[in-house]
């Protein structure tokens, strides 16, 4: 209809028409509307008011009616070029601004990325600045499930961006849902989440904004999934926490994933990604998140519900298929993460990850659901300001954050102090435990930057110069602390001094019974070792078992240990029958103490597989050893300790002359040393030279003396030039010219062995005894009789001390001194 | 925030020049871009998109007529004009999608289920519905207007008979008459 003289007539008729029923609307037209051209059109216009009625047509307004197409509006950035890259497609919009999928624009080469044009609040200015200081370490964060930070900088007009590598996938529990997983493929999935955060953590950056859409499902080529982290360290960036500008205001959190000290707005640290973690992992399993966070609450009410209520446990929500699975062990781990007070959760991902493996292997788990007296702490806890103060304080003091954020952390400490000064040590020590034991190489999960990590110690103890001086168990905790992992990372004499000042307040605020102390002396004896002070190490051996006597039960391992450490040192001084005798007194208290796998325990065997073989009792050390790599193997494949006592077990084997299975073990100590510890440690050194033993036997005369020439380069470097350990080496070396014929190499090898012996065993020691056996062989091939004679002499004295008249060593030496002697008479 | 620029010249219309014929023309334009401003905003602040038209109109008109005196007269004015004004909008954006859109057969959409229909589909109804309702115009300008103010701007009933200087009965009478011609026209019954 185009004719508004009809459209007239048509509304009159059509104001009639709408009020007769349907039936009788033919009717009634074809008696009001003799026009059948008009009647057709208002019969069409009631019946299209029917339609439009039924349809719901016009109902609403137009503009909430276009919102899908409104929201995603093609963008007017689409084309646009970014410093480097121009943007093709807008990919998404996230609370940090809106990701596009971009290109390189200079041609230079081919790169496609997701570049982060970034909205809210972020001053150019600063972000500049983080970038100078934090591109270098997120674009070394290369790990395969971690999606890097390729570049960053701010627009010509002044706009801040970042551009990650593009990771296009569903996110985590999406992919799962999707995708129908079980539980084992979630957690399958989920472990590698874990690996990927613990690697970031062991390079120092914190996520701080982990959830599901910052975890992605990617398939390979082969189509098997795959997990990528997202956004690594860029909250850090935007949010300037690292260099203390942050404000409350500014702060970038999800809520839903949240962690308590995070939406209180307290220190963030890798315990606050574990609880992210655990958050992630609850939704993964139970399909919904633990806590309901309505866009309706307010900051309090979400501080309120984070920090105050506990959520129910996965297995209580989760579908009703899945709830068997997840009862028990998976709703402990998913509890432990997530933990209101840091301290209480995992230490680090890497601990979450191994129970989670564990409860896959069916073996038992780390985590022990809460008691009543974790629930009772952790009531305390949140409500003075008594959160971890120290933690806090701790982390502070390590990152050396900025003034103003660091004074207000030690007030929030100097109010906790109404708590004991031991409670809070043994907090401190947890807590730095998680944080710490990355930069010790013993761990077995490390892998860091040592150098950066020994730059963060050596700052923390710098600053414990001056500050907490109020608080002498604390500080006494950390220094305590800081010294062990220093000596982790090669660091003695700082870590000695350090474990000094330790002891020393803890004497003076503890006194001298404390477990503490005992701790600390044990420490202190061992870092004293490598220093090769043994005078101090025999002291502090003796003094931290005789703490250990009076501040422990009689049958707690710590006492164990100390015994078979002060056991080592006996035998290190030449008293090998209180040594042994202590040290079987060591492994009876400990296998009645602890768990096949201890640390303590296997540490034991192995010393007292040391020492039987060290009398030449090769068939007893040969049953020590065999057990306690059997033990290592089945409880602790993993076991750092585990090189070494392959190496010990070989040099049985050795003597024992099963020298084929000899060389395995020590081919096998070989890899793993080097694999653990790189290339250049002294325990490659001790096993290099305990290898080249065996093509020495065999006459391979080239391939030995290559090998002690490695393992002396090792000690020289690491251990300093007047290493008894380079002694033990050069004798080898020495025996290896003397039987080329080369005696002027052989001879000066020889006596520099023995001079580094000499000093460092002034009593004498076996190895003196083997320099000087070596030395005497040399004179003697050189017809200096004379001297051979005395030296020969005063090795088969000094075996005759160690070992006793029957050893093979003081055979060997009487043998030696006979033929001395025999020449002698023939001259 | 401080007052958006159009500020000053829309009190301006609406006080002094109430009575211009081409206030409407006038408006628009000067409205044109708060909506769109207000509309983003609305939209960035809920997680489902979601827009209610009134709410956006009324806070347009708070930013532009800024604390001004205006009589009432003039503020159904500017709510008349405010509809054109998101229709414009609306239409400017669903032609820009529709032009990103691969070409293809256009999708016959059932305009009742709006919950299935999907971004494409909406924009290409809203299209249809605006060129409808330019015909629609040519035949009875004033019923196109109440679809204009009621459907593009929001408004109801009684504001929309206050905005055109009509009787609110009028409106409802327009409104249903407009709805069964513009049904009629994109949706012929045998099609």
């Amino acid at each position: 209809m185009t004719d508004p003289t009809r459209w007239v007539e048509a509304r009159r008729l059509l104001d009639v028409g709408r009020e007769v029923p349907a039936a009788d609307r033919a009717a009634w037209l074809a008696e009001a509307c003799p026009d059948s051209g008009l009647r057709a059109e208002v019969a069409g216009l009631l019946d299209a008011e029917d339609r439009a009625a039924s349809s719901g047509f016009l109902n609403g307004s137009a503009a909430d009616w276009s919102a899908p197409f409104l929201a995603d509006e093609p963008d007017a950035h689409e084309g646009r070029a970014v410093g480097p890259w121009r943007l093709v497609e807008r990919l998404g919009e996230g609370g940090m601004g809106v990701v596009y999928r971009a290109e390189r624009a200079d041609g230079l080469y081919e790169q496609t990325v997701a570049l982060k044009l970034v909205g809210r609040g972020v001053a150019p200015e600063a972000l500049r600045r983080r970038l100078r200081h934090e591109r270098r370490i997120l674009a070394r964060l290369a790990h395969p499930h971690i999606a890097r930070l390729i570049d960053g900088g701010v627009t010509d007009d002044g706009q801040p961006y970042l551009a990650m590598e593009l990771a296009e996938g569903a996110p985590l529990t999406q992919y799962a849902r999707d995708q129908g997983l079980d539980v084992r493929a979630r957690l399958g999935l989920f472990v590698g989440v874990c690996e990927a955060v613990a690697h970031a953590h062991r390079h120092l950056v914190v996520h701080r904004d982990l959830k599901p859409s910052n975890v992605v499902v990617v398939e390979d080529d082969a189509g098997r999934p795959r997990v990528r982290l997202l956004d690594f360290g860029i909250a850090t960036l935007l949010d300037g926490e690292a260099d203390g500008t942050m404000t409350q205001t500014g702060r970038l959190l999800t809520p839903a994933y949240a962690a308590p000290e995070q939406v209180r707005g307290g220190g963030l640290t890798t315990a606050t990604d574990v609880y992210a973690l655990g958050v992630v992992l609850y939704e993964l399993l139970a399909d919904r998140r633990p806590y309901e966070l309505g866009p309706e609450l307010s900051p309090t009410g979400v501080e309120r519900v984070v920090c105050e209520t506990e959520p129910p446990a996965p297995s209580a929500v989760a579908p009703a298929g899945r709830r068997r699975a997840l009862r028990g062990d998976l709703d402990t781990i998913v509890g432990k993460a997530m933990r209101k007070a840091p301290a209480d959760r995992y230490a680090s991902a890497d601990a979450l990850a191994d129970d989670l493996r564990r409860h896959l292997d069916g073996l038992p788990i780390a985590a022990r659901p809460a008691t009543v007296g974790y629930r009772v702490r952790s009531f305390v806890r949140r409500h003075p300001v008594g959160v971890g103060a120290t933690a806090l304080v701790a982390l502070a003091l390590l990152l050396g954050l900025a003034g103003t954020t660091w004074q207000a952390r030690v007030a929030a400490a100097e109010r906790d102090r109404a708590q004991s000064e031991a409670d809070r040590a043994n907090q401190t020590a947890d807590f730095l435990r998680g944080l710490f034991a990355a930069s010790d190489p013993y761990n077995p999960d490390a892998e860091g930057d040592t150098l950066r990590a020994r730059t963060l110690l050596l700052r923390g103890a710098a600053r414990l110069e001056t500050e907490l001086a109020g608080q002498p168990a604390v500080r006494a905790a950390l220094l305590h602390e800081i010294g062990v992992s220093l000596r982790g990372l090669g660091q003695l004499a700082a870590a000695d001094s350090l474990l000094a000042a330790a002891e020393a307040l803890q004497l003076a605020h503890l006194g001298p019974a404390s477990p503490d102390l005992g701790t600390t002396l044990y420490e202190r004896s061992v870092t004293l070792d490598g220093l090769g002070d043994y005078d101090g190490v025999t002291a502090t051996a003796r003094r931290a078992l005789a703490v250990r006597r009076a501040a422990l039960a009689p049958g707690h391992p710590d006492l164990g240990q100390a015994m078979d450490w002060l056991a080592t040192v006996h035998e290190w001084n030449g008293e090998p029958d209180s040594a042994l005798a202590l040290e079987r007194g060591a492994l009876a208290l400990l296998e009645g103490a602890v768990p096949p796998g201890d640390d303590r325990l296997i540490q034991a065997r192995h010393n007292l597989g040391w020492m039987l073989q060290r009398r030449g009792d090769y068939a007893a050390a040969d049953a020590a050893l065999a057990r306690a790599v059997a033990d290592t193997r089945a409880h602790a494949p993993d076991h750092p300790e585990l090189a070494s006592t392959l190496s010990l077990w070989g040099l049985a084997l050795r003597h024992l002359g099963r020298l084929e299975e000899a060389e395995a073990l020590y081919r096998e100590a070989l890899d793993r040393q080097r694999a653990r510890l790189g290339p250049d440690h002294a325990e490659v050194a001790t096993t290099l030279n305990n290898l080249a033993r065996l093509p020495l036997e065999r006459g391979d005369l080239d391939e030995a003396e290559r090998l002690y020439g490695e393992a002396l380069a090792i000690f020289r470097h690491r251990l300093g030039p007047d290493a008894f350990n380079n002694g033990v080496v050069l004798a080898h070396l020495a025996g290896i010219a003397r039987r080329r014929g080369r005696l002027d190499d052989a001879e000066r090898l020889a006596r520099e062995a023995l001079a580094l012996h000499e000093r460092a065993f002034p009593d004498g020691s076996t190895y003196t005894a083997s320099a000087l056996v070596e030395l005497a062989r040399v004179l003697s091939a050189r017809g200096r009789l004379d001297e051979a004679e005395r030296r020969a002499s005063a090795a088969l004295a000094l075996r005759e001390a160690q070992f006793g008249p029957d050893h093979e060593g003081t055979a060997e030496a009487r043998a030696l001194l006979a033929d001395v002697r025999g020449r002698r008479s023939r001259t | 925030m401080s007052a958006p620029a159009a500020s000053g010249a829309v009190t301006r219309l609406l006080v002094e020049q109430a009575d211009a014929p081409d206030l409407l023309d006038r408006l628009v334009p000067l409205v044109y871009d708060e909506l769109r401003s207000v509309a983003r905003r609305h939209l960035r602040r809920n997680v489902a998109p979601t827009i209610r038209t009134t709410e956006l109109v009324h806070e347009a008109y708070g930013r532009l007529a800024a604390g001004a005196k205006v009589p009432a007269s003039s503020r159904a004015h500017f709510f008349g004009a405010a509809s054109r004004a998101m229709r414009q909008v609306l239409v400017d954006r669903a032609r820009r999608r529709q032009a990103q859109k691969r070409p293809q057969e256009r999708v016959s959409v059932d305009f009742g289920r709006f919950e299935v229909a999907d971004a494409d589909g909406r924009a290409d109804d809203i299209l249809a519905i605006h060129e409808s309702l330019g015909r629609l115009a040519r035949l009875d300008e004033r019923a196109a207007r109440v679809v204009e103010c009621r459907f593009f701007g929001g408004l109801s009933a009684e504001e929309t008979a206050e905005a055109l200087g009509v009787s609110a009965r009028t409106v409802k009478r327009d409104w249903a008459d407009a709805r069964a011609w513009l049904y009629r026209d994109l949706r012929p019954a045998d099609a």
